[in-house]
């Protein structure tokens, strides 16, 4: 097998983790390209790394209760809040140090596809459990994952389930359900099947205290429903197996995914090939090892052509220089400051990939935080040479060899040392992965 | 600022300064301003218009209830709190209007939920992202000089908009220092989006810096405070020929829980000495015509005070337009202090019918489905 280099492992991290330390890099880079797929979907975890916060394994007594042993409902606003925050801390603090950053490369996926957001759901804990849940499933089967997802309490409270009565049908779930979660936008189905998918989920409901879900047979329509051709006394797993079966199922799936990897288009028949294997055994690990084995993944044509998101841009920061925070919950300040706060996307849609992250606004917020991570304490730092592995007279060169996809284009790279490293952190093409 | 003009500015840095978007959305917008000012935690409507004539308001407010030294009563309007004095010109000239009663419907008591609702002009129950004037204005406005937050605080109506938060020119101009123009040709459309951007910002903030960095801070009695700080340098740039588009600015300190009265008088105090020498200074650029200022709030208070002299969340208050083209007067219906929902104000005017105003027959946008109101 041949190694595949320091370039190809360069690559592999950025668009598979959060970009790798040079250490790491040097380490991947004496293996094969296969070998380095094997390993990563080997290494996916289905359990966090770090400890959660403490309190979520104890549940809130009710809001009134809570509010009365609290005084009033300022302080029970303030709990939530310190405790959302907390929350958010723990997850990207989860992506710093987790040995696998795949899994949460695929969990933050999962999460911007099966989106809810603390913003409406209001309950911390279910945002946990939530994430708990993608975690197990993110590389999973995906047939129990949208069984899951439908049964998940912050899924139930952020489209409405909970209000979903037989005598008065709310439709949010089985709208997105079908469109944003399955087939995609008006692939195959009507309004009239979102309809009767609805009445399929009356009665759905979440335990407000544990989060457990809870079917409510008296709000349930047990009438006869039909869902894309299918008649019968239809419950909401039955219209979950219904859509799944449907030759519209695939495609939405396939190419979001290859586009989490790949920004160049899924040829045809790469395609039709994925999608096939997919509908049979709705199986996310082989589809996830497929794009990262195929010659695209690794074209030179997708490299350096991805912008970070700014979880990639933040975390990736931290991870790959070594940074001391002395207060992770920067981190979540930072996010939210250039548009992606963790556990509260923008709507149902999710977080516009792409581009679309660099904005004049955000684009300047990015080059200050880069600015001001020259003044953090940080391994780069310390020893740039150390770091880097090599001697003090190729610093210059194999820095921007770690930290670029491709050369600088702003940098007169003339001097050496702790400077430069923060010169090409203000580089364009360090935006990019 | 006339397109003419404009490309003057641009040749005049001797780049190409902004994106043809940007100059387009000037056009659409006529090179008008809207300021928009943020009393953030909740302005006591009551205590600021005045309702004074009313016994239920000194029945409901034994302690908080202004006196009559504590009160102006505006030439054949309403009465102001006192602090507000500096504006009365204004409003003898025509020039500021009051819009009473502003709520919606299904009121909602939290700071947070209830300024969400405000900066996305959603209904109570109904959850957005993007701040309202991300499509009030037309395409292609922002970031800047098109959309500006001056001083501090957060984007709220500007969301989606690409506003840029600047603390003071002196420190954009730091920003401009660390920014480079990068002249690559690339394949890569994404490192190609990464310079475009990076390039129209710097050419904006080299065409602010270029025409701002020689002008002198207007004289105006502005204070320290970050709405001081804000209008200050908002009128600077605008005497300085910057077409701003929308800049918002704020001043916390609003949620008057306890103590309300010597709070409440600082702040207020604050904003009449602050909007007059804003308007003062855009008079003497001769650019007071171009500009509308508008102020809010995420909720009134309740209209009984509480049991430590201050006053809680509560939910309609009145608002304040002003600039050269405002037609002046009030607008809207003062609410009923006995008609009164679970002890608040019950709302009079929407407050999306402000928003209506602003948007069509300022800015040149949609009326977001609400009727406009007749202060523009």
């Amino acid at each position: 097998m041949r190694a595949m280099g320091f370039e190809d492992a360069r690559h592999f991290l950025s668009r598979t983790g959060f970009g790798g330390t040079p250490a790491e890099i040097r380490q991947l880079a004496s293996k094969s390209r296969a070998q380095a797929v094997v390993e990563a979907i080997d290494g996916l975890k289905l359990q966090p790394h770090t400890k959660p916060p403490e309190w979520v394994h104890k549940p809130l007594p009710p809001r009134r209760k809570l509010k009365m042993l609290m005084g009033d409902k300022k302080a029970v606003q303030m709990l939530l809040r310190t405790r959302a925050i907390d929350l958010k801390t723990w997850w990207l603090d989860e992506m710093v140090q987790t040995p696998s950053a795949l899994t949460e490369r695929l969990t933050l996926f999962w999460h911007n596809h099966f989106v809810t957001s603390m913003q409406k759901v209001r309950r911390p804990v279910f945002l946990y459990q939530q994430n708990r849940m993608l975690r197990e499933h993110a590389a999973g089967n995906f047939r129990d994952f949208v069984h899951a997802v439908s049964k998940d309490a912050a899924m139930i409270l952020y489209l409405d389930t909970q209000q979903n009565r037989r005598k008065s049908p709310n439709e949010n779930f089985a709208r997105e359900l079908m469109e944003l979660f399955t087939l995609g936008e008006g692939a195959g189905y009507t309004e009239r099947d979102i309809k009767e998918a609805a009445r399929a989920f009356t009665g759905w409901s979440t335990q407000k205290l544990t989060g457990e879900f809870k079917f409510r047979r008296f709000q349930h329509d047990s009438g006869s429903k039909t869902v894309l051709g299918t008649t019968g006394d239809l419950s909401g797993g039955d219209v979950i197996e219904i859509i799944l079966k449907r030759r519209e199922f695939g495609p939405m799936i396939v190419e979001k995914l290859w586009a989490e990897f790949i920004t160049t288009p899924i040829p045809t028949e790469q395609r039709r090939k994925l999608v096939n294997g997919f509908r049979r055994d709705f199986e996310i690990r082989p589809l996830v090892s497929a794009i990262l084995s195929s010659k695209e993944f690794w074209a030179d044509a997708n490299r350096g052509t991805r912008v970070k998101s700014p979880v990639e841009f933040v975390v990736g920061l931290v991870r790959v220089l070594g940074l001391r925070l002395e207060n992770p919950k920067l981190m979540v300040k930072a996010c939210r400051d250039l548009g992606q706060d963790v556990f509260s996307p923008p709507n149902v849609k999710g977080w516009k990939q792409g581009p679309a992250w660099i904005d004049a606004s955000s684009l300047l917020r990015r080059q200050l935080i880069a600015s001001r991570v020259r003044q953090l304490d940080s391994t780069a730092a310390d020893d740039p040479a150390a770091w880097l592995g090599v001697p003090t007279a190729q610093v210059r060169s194999e820095c921007a060899r770690v930290l670029l996809p491709s050369p600088p284009v702003q940098t007169d790279s003339a001097n050496l040392g702790q400077y430069e490293l923060g010169e090409l952190l203000l580089d364009p093409v360090f935006q990019l992965a | 600022m006339k397109r003419r003009e404009f490309l003057q500015l641009s040749s005049l840095a001797g780049l190409t300064l902004l994106a043809p978007g940007t100059m387009w959305a000037m056009e659409k917008t006529h090179g008008r301003t809207l300021v928009l000012v943020e009393l953030k935690g909740g302005n006591d409507g009551l205590n600021t218009v005045v309702p004074f004539e009313d016994p239920t308001y000194k029945r409901l407010r034994p302690n908080l209830a202004l006196s009559k030294s504590e009160v102006i009563r505006l030439d054949k309007g309403p009465y102001l709190n006192a602090t507000l004095n500096p504006l009365r010109p204004l409003w003898d000239e025509g020039h500021l209007a009051v819009v009473e009663g502003v709520g919606y419907p299904n009121p909602n008591r939290s700071h947070f939920r209830s300024i969400e609702i405000w900066e996305t002009a959603s209904d109570s129950n109904e959850y957005l992202h993007d701040g309202w004037l991300s499509s009030a204005l037309p395409d292609g406005v922002g970031p800047l000089p098109g959309a500006m937050i001056a001083g501090a605080g957060e984007d709220g109506p500007l969301r989606g908009v690409s506003a840029l938060t600047v603390e003071s020119p002196q420190q954009l101009f730091r920003h401009g220092q660390r920014l480079r123009r990068v002249d690559v040709k690339t394949e890569n459309p994404a490192l190609a989006h990464v310079i475009q951007t990076q390039n129209d910002l710097v050419g904006s903030i080299a065409s602010i810096q270029e025409r701002v960095g020689p002008s002198k801070s207007p004289n105006g009695d502005f204070t320290k405070s970050s709405l001081g700080r804000g209008l200050q340098m908002t009128a600077q740039m605008l005497g300085a020929g910057v077409p701003l588009t929308v800049v918002k600015v704020q001043l916390s300190g609003f949620d008057t829980h306890a103590q309300q009265p010597k709070k409440h008088s600082r702040l207020l105090t604050d904003v009449g000495q602050n909007l007059a020498a804003f308007a003062k200074s855009l008079q003497t650029y001769g650019r007071w015509n171009e500009v509308v200022v508008a102020t809010y709030s995420e909720f009134g208070r309740r209209v009984k005070e509480n049991a430590g002299r201050g006053t809680d969340h509560g939910t309609a208050a009145p608002l304040f337009v002003l600039g050269g083209t405002v037609k002046g007067g009030v607008f809207g219906e003062t609410p009923s202090l006995t008609d009164l929902d679970a002890g608040d104000l019950k709302f009079t005017t929407d407050y999306r019918r402000v928003y209506a105003t602003l948007s069509k027959r300022w800015l040149g946008g949609e009326s977001l489905g609400h009727q406009p109101l007749s202060f523009l």
